[in-house]
Parts: C-alpha cells; structure tokens; sequence
C-alpha cells in the first residue's frame, strides 16, 4: 500500500536527523503520537475547502498524483493551485455512492495525528456541525475578512459552545483580499470576542478562543508564517493546532458503560459487550445496573488480548460481575458511587436539523448510547435568536433552529447532564418513519424518575401495581379487539410492537378459544390486569377492518394500512390505553 | 316567499353556521361531532367536513336501530370517508335483554342510560369541543337551547357543546339538506319525523310536534341533552 507523501516524507527527515533510525521505533512513536480531532464549518465561499486544502498540502497529507490532477484547473490565478478543488475532490471521492454528512480528513505532523471532521459549507451544516462536532476537541471557526463576522459563524461558535468544545480557533480568512489589513483583523477580533463572551454566558460553557489571520489561498499563516502580517506575531493555524492541549480526558469521569451485547457463549460464561463511555474500572468495583438499579460488583474484565486490571474509557470492553442480574442491551452500567439519574422527562438544548420543523407532542425516536425509545416534545422554554442571543418564546424551531425543550420518554433512560459527560448526556432524535436524524440533544435537566427504576437502587416491595406497569410500558392495560385479515391485524399488532407496547394476542380461531369462547373472556381479563394490551383477533378472509376498544369501534378500509393503523392508534389513545401525547403522568 | 328568497336565506344561514364552525374547527381531533343520521345532524356533518375531512364522528350503536339507519350510516360513511366512531354500550344487546329482559318496555329511562347516555358521556369527555345538530324548534324541552354552552358530564369535566343549528327550522334544513344534496335518511318518507331506536320510535302521535312518536309518548328526551340529569 502506498504510505503517500507525509509518511515517505516523514521517513526521510527521520533517517537524515538520526542516523539509527528504525523503522519500528518510527511507527511506535506514530502510534504514541496524540490525537486532536478537530471540526471545520463554514458558509459557502468563506474558503474553507481551500483552507483544508492548504492544510493538507503544506503538511504533505496528500498524494502527488492528486495535486496533479488539479493543477492547472479552478478559478485561481495562473500558476497557482485551487486547494478547494483538492478537497472537493477528495470529497467527491468519498461521496461516490453513499451519502456522508461529515467527510473525516487525516493528517499528522511531528508532533501530533489530527482527525478533521470537515462538514461542508451548504444549508445542512447544523446537522454535520454537530455530529461532527460533538466528537472535536477544538473547532476552527471561518469569517471572510472581506465580509466580517456573519450570522454563519455566530450559529457555528454557539453550536460549538453548546457542544462544549472548548477551544475555538477562529481563522480570519481571505485576508489577502483586503491588503493584509491590521486593523481590520483587529476590529473582527475585538467584535467575535465579544459575541463568544456572550455565547459562553448564554450557554454556560467556557470558550477559549485564539484569532489568527490568514489566507488559505496564498498559505499565509496555516502551516508557516506570513511574510505580509509581519505585524502578526502569533502562531500559524497548524502550530496552534499542534500546541491545544490534547482530547479530553474522560478517565477521572464516573464510569459509564452502554451495554451492546449480552455474551453467553455457554453456561459457564455470561459477559456484557460495550465501549467504555467515561471513567475507569477494576476489577472488585461496586456497579449498578440501570435503569432496573441492582448492584453487583465487577469480577473481570475481559478482552481479545486476555483479563486487564483497570480499562478506562474509550476501550471496548466485556465485563463480567459477581452475580446473575438481568441486564439487556440498552441497560448502563455505572458506579455504584456516582450512578446516572434514571428520567422519563429531560430538558435539553436542542439543535433541529431537519427540513421539517419541529412539531410538539408528534413522537419521535430518541437515541441515547445504546438503546432508542420513543419520546415526545412536550414544551419549548425557549428559542435562543443566534443574531442577539435572545430567548424568545416559539411554537416550533426550524431547520438550523436552537432552543431548550422539555421531553417525555416512554421508557426510562439513565442519563447525565451533558455538562459532566458528553457522552451519556448527548443524545440524538430521529423520525420515526424516515428513521433521519432530525435534531441533536444535550441533557442539561432531568428529573429523577420515581416509578419502577428508581435510581437509588432500594428494591420498592409490595404488589407490582398498574401504575408502575403502566409507567414502564408505556402503556395501560386494556383489550382491541379487531376483526379482519390476519395480514392486517398482524401489521398492526406489529407496529403497536414496534413502538414498545407489550401485546398478547388470542386468536378466537383457535384452539381452544374456538369451542370454548367463555375462555376468551377469562384471559382477557387476566391479562389486562396484568398490564398487557391483549388484541382479541377474529380473521376474516377480506372486507374492512373493524376496531374496538373501550366502547369506540370503528370500520377502516383494509386497503390503507397505514391510516388503519394511525386510526387505531387514536382510538387506543382516546381509550386511555396508549397515552395521550398530552398528559404527562399516568393518572390511575 | 318565492323559492329564490327562501335560497338565498338558506344559503345566508349556512354561511353562518360555516362561520361559526371555522372558528372552533381545528383539525386536531379535539372537536367531535354527535350524529344520529337524521336530517340535521348529516347536515352538520357535511358542513363540519368541509373544514376537518377526519373530524370524529360519534354514532351512539345502541343496537336497536332501524335496518335502514344502519344501511344509510353504513352508505353516508363509504361515500363521505367519514372518520366515523360507533360507541358500544357496555353490555350487547343480548346480555342486556338476557339479564333485565326488555327494557325499552319496562323502564326506557334506564335503557336509554346504558345504551345512550353512558357511552356518550363517556366518549364526549375526550374532546373539548362538542357539536350536535340540535334544533329548538325540535321539541318543547329544547326551546331554551343555546347555540354555544358550557356543559358539565357527570364527573365534572366540561365540554363546549355547540348546536349551530339552534335557531333553524325544519324547513330551512329542508331546503339546506337540498341545496348541498345530501340524500336523506329513506324513513323521513315514510311519515317519521324524528328517528331514534326502533322500539321506541313511532310515527308522530302530534302532526304539530315532530318528536311526539318518540317514546310513544311516555317521555320526550333520552336523557343526553338534559343537563345533570343522568344520575350514577
């Protein structure tokens, strides 16, 4: 495999500074070399490609063939090189075929690996801003010299602080096109400044930002200095780059652990995949699980490369505990010391991304670690104008929108704020159609939830009762009784499954319902005292779908299944049996 | 009156009732409307549609009506893709007639509250808004009918029923039901006036009061339209 121009590069300086140079003690000091991952965002035509480009062409991060095939083409002077057409070409070289919202550029130098997460310059920069970002250690934020600070580079700082991304390097670019203006340079500072001071306040998160003038086109100031702003007496983009202190150290965090997969390759052996999301473990630390809230103690820690004695975020891990507990995928393990707050109503700030405004009360999938429930958006406190920082009141946010919002879920979820772990307080929310990402989340309230997952981890005693039933489910017990294809009852058995309903199913065909119909009766009644939503289904060959549930029946056409299924999903909400988007606490 | 002025009256009443519709019509499923079928309420119906295609549409299915109000329901709700919700009383009627015999005969009051009132109370309790096609002119006990009220069910909660049609005449749904061409419920003519279950449903005793074949007689409302009258 070809190593292209920055390994090859980096060999010969090596062997020419020291003359006992091994290629394995080369490649062990690549590996300890650190990591900054780092996102970009711009507006269209603020030169961000062609700042990348620069990047990667004075750091020798691209191969020969590639700056050949550019040369002599793009919009630039003659003789020069378009550095944007590079990285759109590599750009267009990793899109052939599927879509990517964020394009990750590596490159390294002598002292440091970086990962850039490049999120393109068009509408939809919210969405790769923040899923780009929420990983970065340090964002590079663009303002054309020529245009001063735009609403663009406002919403990209905001977001950036939202996602507590500390460092913010902003590049004063194209400052060629204004004849290497000090003052100018200086004016933008002093005005972006102040705004990250105000964005810091609005957010709560400290922004530390470092200004420096450049100009990707004529490569002033982003690997080497600049001959034209001898007045500027800072460091180039790269060496800033190079001197931020590296990723975030999440091992002194309280450990969390979003449990993948459940290992039970035989009896003997019953292990819990993941990735460590914060923190460290050992062996003998007291856990709990949640959000069920059992306590174990942790008894290995087991990898491909044998047992370890600490493991410390981001590995990937199975651990094993000193007791049998019920634990599934989506469950997180904590420490038992410093647990996670188990909540079926957050508040978070919000960043809507998706071309369809946000609509309260609709049910969306919410994504968090490794486990998706449905939630519903109860409330907006407020929308926060990215122009002048103000909250106002709103109904919606739309596309690129920011705001605070309040959130049901219907299924507990252990979560923090996103202020003490960025991982197990993010979160995104999809369509439950399209399944698209249409807004990311940051945790900045939760209230404890006191039903059945208490996160105190004292068992409750006594009967389960139908409020905690209900509380878990998501649902009340209750009986739908439907008569009609068994292709169609089946659709909606399955999506009343799919958004977590607990159904049990009688087929009055059966047997021995179909001799003894006064059974029928009997279970039912059983099984809605016990919680279930039980779907007595009598099949017909074809003709309508009839519904009933508490005393409503309706008749819907058998041949629009999705607006049967929408229809039936409004009677069992009229019916008090799924919860109304409204309400929120179960009352009974 | 010429027909042409009685049209352009018609067609001025029915501008108002659409005014007053819109205003409370979200589209949201908070409103539903209550039709027995008959004249006023299909009309209602009709108009309430224009502005909401999916509005609910709540049949009281005692079980005892007429084989034609079942077959024009059946007709009025695939023609019109009604959103249409049939509300069940708690027993069918074989378990009712099997435990208390028939009813209908010995105590209509308590038949009418379990087939009736209890399963709309019920129902009407999930909608803010509550539209009926009630008329004045329809009996005595309805002469003091508001066209907007505030109406409590029995566990307290309060429902804004609406009966846009108070101050309408017979005639003028007549002649309304005419000018939209909503086909009419086939027992109008054969000399019914007001239509209710089967049992307790007569021609007009009164050619004066159209709901005089109700009940034959012994009583004149179910119980629905009486405010706190139906007792636990």
């Amino acid at each position: 495999m070809n190593k292209g121009q920055g390994l090859e590069a980096w060999l010969a300086v090596a062997e020419k500074m020291n003359p006992g140079f091994e290629i394995e003690d080369f490649l062990r000091q690549e590996r300890e070399k650190d990591l900054l991952r780092f996102s970009t965002a711009g507006s269209v035509d603020d030169g961000k490609s062609t700042l990348i480009g620069r990047l990667l062409y004075d750091t020798q991060s691209v191969y020969e063939d590639q700056v050949r095939s550019i040369e002599g083409k793009g919009t630039t002077a003659p003789g020069q090189i378009d550095f944007a057409l590079l990285t759109d070409g590599l750009r267009a070289e990793r899109e052939q075929g599927i879509t990517i919202d964020v394009a990750y550029r590596y490159f390294s130098t002598a002292r440091r690996k970086f990962i850039i997460a490049d999120t393109p310059g068009h509408e939809q920069y919210t969405r790769n801003m923040a899923t780009g970002a929420s990983t970065a250690d340090a964002a590079v934020v663009l303002i054309d010299a020529s245009k001063g600070v735009l609403i663009q580079s406002r919403r990209h700082a905001y977001i950036a602080s939202l996602l507590r991304v500390r460092h913010v390097l902003v590049a004063v670019n194209k400052m060629d096109l204004i004849g290497y203006d000090e003052q100018r340079f200086r004016e933008i500072e002093r005005d972006f400044s102040a705004v990250l001071e105000e964005i810091a306040a609005d957010t709560g998160n400290p922004v530390e930002a470092a200004f420096v003038p450049v100009s990707a086109l004529m490569g002033d100031n982003i690997v080497h200095g600049s001959d034209a702003m001898s007045w500027y007496e800072g460091a180039s983009l790269l060496e800033l780059l190079e001197r931020l202190p590296s990723s975030v150290d999440t091992r002194n965090e309280a450990f969390r652990f979003p449990v993948q997969r459940v290992l039970r390759p035989d009896a003997t052996f019953r292990g819990f995949a993941g990735q460590i999301a914060s923190g460290t473990v050992r062996p003998g630390d007291e856990i709990t699980v949640l959000p069920s809230g059992r306590g174990a103690a942790v008894e290995r820690i087991v990898t491909r490369d044998g047992d370890l004695a600490e493991a410390n975020a981001p590995l990937s891990v199975t651990l094993v505990l000193n007791r049998e507990l019920d634990i599934s995928r989506g469950d997180l393990i904590v420490a038992s010391h410093a647990p996670a707050t188990v909540a079926k109503s957050l508040k978070a700030a919000l960043v809507w991304m998706d071309q369809k405004p946000l609509a309260l009360n609709r049910r969306y999938l919410l994504k968090h670690t490794s486990q998706t429930t449905p939630a519903f958006l109860t409330a907006i406190e407020h929308r926060t104008d990215i122009g002048t920082l103000a909250h106002e009141a709103a109904e919606t946010l739309e596309m690129n929108g920011i705001g605070v919002v309040t959130l049901d879920l219907l299924r507990p979820v252990a979560v923090d704020i996103y202020g003490e772990n960025r991982s197990t307080g993010a979160f995104i929310l999809m369509d439950t159609e399209s399944n698209a990402t249409v807004a990311a989340g940051m945790v900045t309230g939760a209230r404890s939830h006191t039903g059945s997952g208490d996160s105190s981890g004292t068992a409750l005693t006594g009967p389960v009762t139908a409020r905690e039933r209900a509380v878990r489910w998501g649902h009340r017990g209750g009986l739908l009784e439907l008569s009609g294809t068994k292709e169609l009852i089946d659709r909606v058995e399955r999506s009343l499954f799919s958004i977590g309903a607990v159904t049990a199913r009688i087929n009055t065909g059966d047997e021995p319902f179909k001799t003894r119909p006064s059974l029928v009766e009997m279970v039912v009644k059983q099984n809605v005292r016990s919680g279930f939503l039980v779907l007595v289904a009598a099949p017909l060959e074809s003709g309508r779908l009839i519904a009933r549930a508490e005393g409503q029946e309706i008749s819907l056409n058998a041949n629009n299944a999705d607006e049967a299924i929408a229809s039936i999903r409004g009677l069992l909400t009229r019916a008090g049996i799924l919860r109304a988007t409204d309400s929120v606490d179960w009352e009974i | 009156m010429s027909i042409f002025e009685i049209n352009s009256q018609v067609s001025a009443k029915l501008d108002e009732v659409r005014a007053v519709l819109a205003r409370e019509v979200t589209g949201k499923g908070d409103v539903c409307l209550t039709c027995s079928f008959q004249a006023e309420d299909v009309l209602l119906t009709k108009l309430a549609l224009e502005l909401d295609a999916k509005i609910p549409v709540l049949f009281l299915e005692t079980g005892y009506h007429f084989k034609e109000t079942y077959e024009y329901r059946d007709r009025i709700a695939r023609e019109w893709h009604l959103n249409l919700i049939n509300l069940l009383p708690e027993k069918s009627v074989s378990e009712q007639e099997a435990e208390y015999g028939l009813l209908y005969q010995s105590a209509p009051d308590q038949c009418c509250k379990m087939r009736k009132v209890e399963p709309l109370f019920k129902a009407v309790a999930g909608y803010r808004v509550w539209l009926t096609g009630l008329r004045r002119e329809q009996a005595k006990s309805r002469a003091a009918l508001e066209e907007s009220a505030l109406f409590t069910l029995p566990g307290g909660r309060q429902v804004l029923k609406l009966a846009p049609l108070a101050a309408w005449t017979t005639r003028d749904v007549w002649y309304a039901c005419e000018e939209l061409s909503i086909p009419l419920l086939p027992l109008y003519a054969r000399g019914y006036s007001s239509i209710g279950c089967e049992p307790c449903t007569s021609l007009p005793l009164d050619p004066n009061d159209p709901r005089s074949g109700r009940w034959a007689g012994r009583k004149v409302e179910c119980g629905i339209h009486i405010e706190g009258a139906p007792a636990q």
